[in-house]
């Protein structure tokens, strides 16, 4: 599915070949819209809990693009969207076999994740319409909880307490590189733009964790392992905006 | 009005800067003082998520949990605004089993080792730092949650609690049996 959406982004300008009419060097967009998270939680993944956030937030992002030619150019892309966290499956991080006494784990918690990418575009334009494509390439943030656990062995005195750390920070967010094809449709009013915006992010490295669990009685450490998620996560920003050319 | 404003703002850091909150701080909380009167002993069931008073049927010998009461002249609860200071603090706390505990610990041993305080918050509970070689004189709590750490053989136990206090008084109380399995 992803790979379809990537060749359909970069492929539109050549199956609609139009005109060319004085085109301009520069662009500012300034789109606003939403975010859909393509991330799937694992049922009992516990790094996929902990990466959870809702499916759809908001964003805003601008862009600056400079054209060395009619068709081709460079952009530079900065983004700001909103993340919240959704803990819902969060019990699986506890096994059955223990009571969660207590933890730190707020699941409604928002946040506001930055982003940015550089690449290339390449446009096609007629007098009313233009297409851009692009394909850039990124860092951006990803929300990450790091709760504490205190959990009890049923039918027993043992306690114990879990920690999770993100990137071996305790830092919420997390810097991954990603990937973004895009594509922007516009109509042409004098020396504006008003589009519609498409693009994918597509992360090419996993959040890892760290996991320690230590003796509550002992402060000793009993386990500490690093696991990732099962899958890469990725975005589709839908998006409208409008851009001004020079 | 433009300069009024700025140097109100001005003066206004400036006395920000001036204000110390590190006094406020360093202030030792106000004591009232108590006398430890008496102990009760209280046999808990911590298979759940809390510990709860055992029954006659018997404990899981891995989930059992000596509550001791402090029982002083003076009410103390919970979230007291007052923090309570025994004037005579307890500077040593030792168990012995009355009956055999497992084989490395015959009848009459001390048995404190095996006990460790219960990591966890529940209701009024108070640290036993005598361990460490603290006196247990602030009272933040009456209760000592002492969870058995180490496995006892299955059947009838009891245990004597000695209490002894920096004046060299000492008391003693024993548990009633209870069934281990």
């Amino acid at each position: 599915m992803r790979k379809i959406i990537i060749l359909i982004l970069f492929f539109l300008p050549a199956i609609m070949q139009a005109q060319t009419e004085s085109p301009k060097r520069m662009i500012i967009d300034m789109t606003t819209g939403i975010k859909v998270n393509l991330f799937e939680p694992k049922f009992g993944n516990a790094s996929d809990c902990l990466l959870s956030t809702k499916t759809i937030s908001p964003f805003i992002k601008g862009r600056f693009s400079y054209f060395f030619s009619s068709q081709w150019g460079a952009f530079i892309d900065l983004k700001l969207a909103s993340a919240t966290h959704s803990g819902k499956d969060y019990s699986n991080i506890v096994p059955n076999l223990y009571y969660n006494l207590g933890d730190d784990f707020n699941e409604n918690k928002s946040t506001t994740l930055h982003d940015g990418s550089i690449g290339g575009t390449y446009r096609i334009e007629n007098k009313n319409w233009s297409i851009r494509t692009r394909l850039g390439i990124g860092i951006g943030e990803m929300l990450a909880k790091n709760p504490d656990f205190t959990i009890k062995e049923k039918g027993s005195n043992n306690l114990y307490y879990i920690r999770y750390t993100a990137g071996d920070s305790y830092m919420e967010v997390d810097e991954l590189p990603f990937l973004n094809p895009g594509i922007s449709l516009s109509y042409k009013y004098n020396n504006l733009l008003f589009n519609v915006d498409i693009d994918y992010t597509q992360f090419i490295q996993k959040v890892s964790y760290t996991y320690v669990l230590t003796d509550a009685y002992t402060q000793e450490v009993i386990e500490k392992r690093k696991f990732a998620p099962k899958s890469l996560s990725g975005n589709l920003e839908i998006g409208l905006g409008v851009s001004f050319c020079y | 009005m433009k300069y009024l404003l700025r140097t109100m703002i001005v003066l206004a850091i400036f006395l920000g800067m001036g204000c110390d909150c590190e006094g406020y701080w360093d202030e030792e909380p106000e004591y009232k003082s108590c006398k430890l009167t008496d102990f009760q002993l209280y046999h808990m069931n911590n298979e759940g998520k809390q510990p709860v008073e055992g029954t006659s049927a018997g404990i899981k010998k891995e989930a059992y949990i000596l509550r001791i009461d402090l029982i002083t002249d003076s009410l103390i609860r919970a979230n007291n605004y007052y923090y309570y200071k025994l004037e005579d603090g307890i500077i040593k706390l030792d168990i012995n089993t009355i009956n055999t505990f497992n084989q490395d610990y015959p009848a009459g041993a001390d048995i404190r080792p095996c006990f460790t305080n219960y990591p966890r918050t529940v209701e009024q509970n108070i640290g036993d730092y005598t361990q460490k070689g603290d006196t247990i004189d602030i009272m933040t709590g009456s209760k000592i949650y002492l969870a058995l750490r180490t496995i006892p053989q299955a059947g009838l136990h009891s245990f004597k609690v000695t209490l002894t206090l920096a004046s060299g008084k000492k008391i003693e109380k024993e548990t009633t049996p209870i069934a281990l399995y």
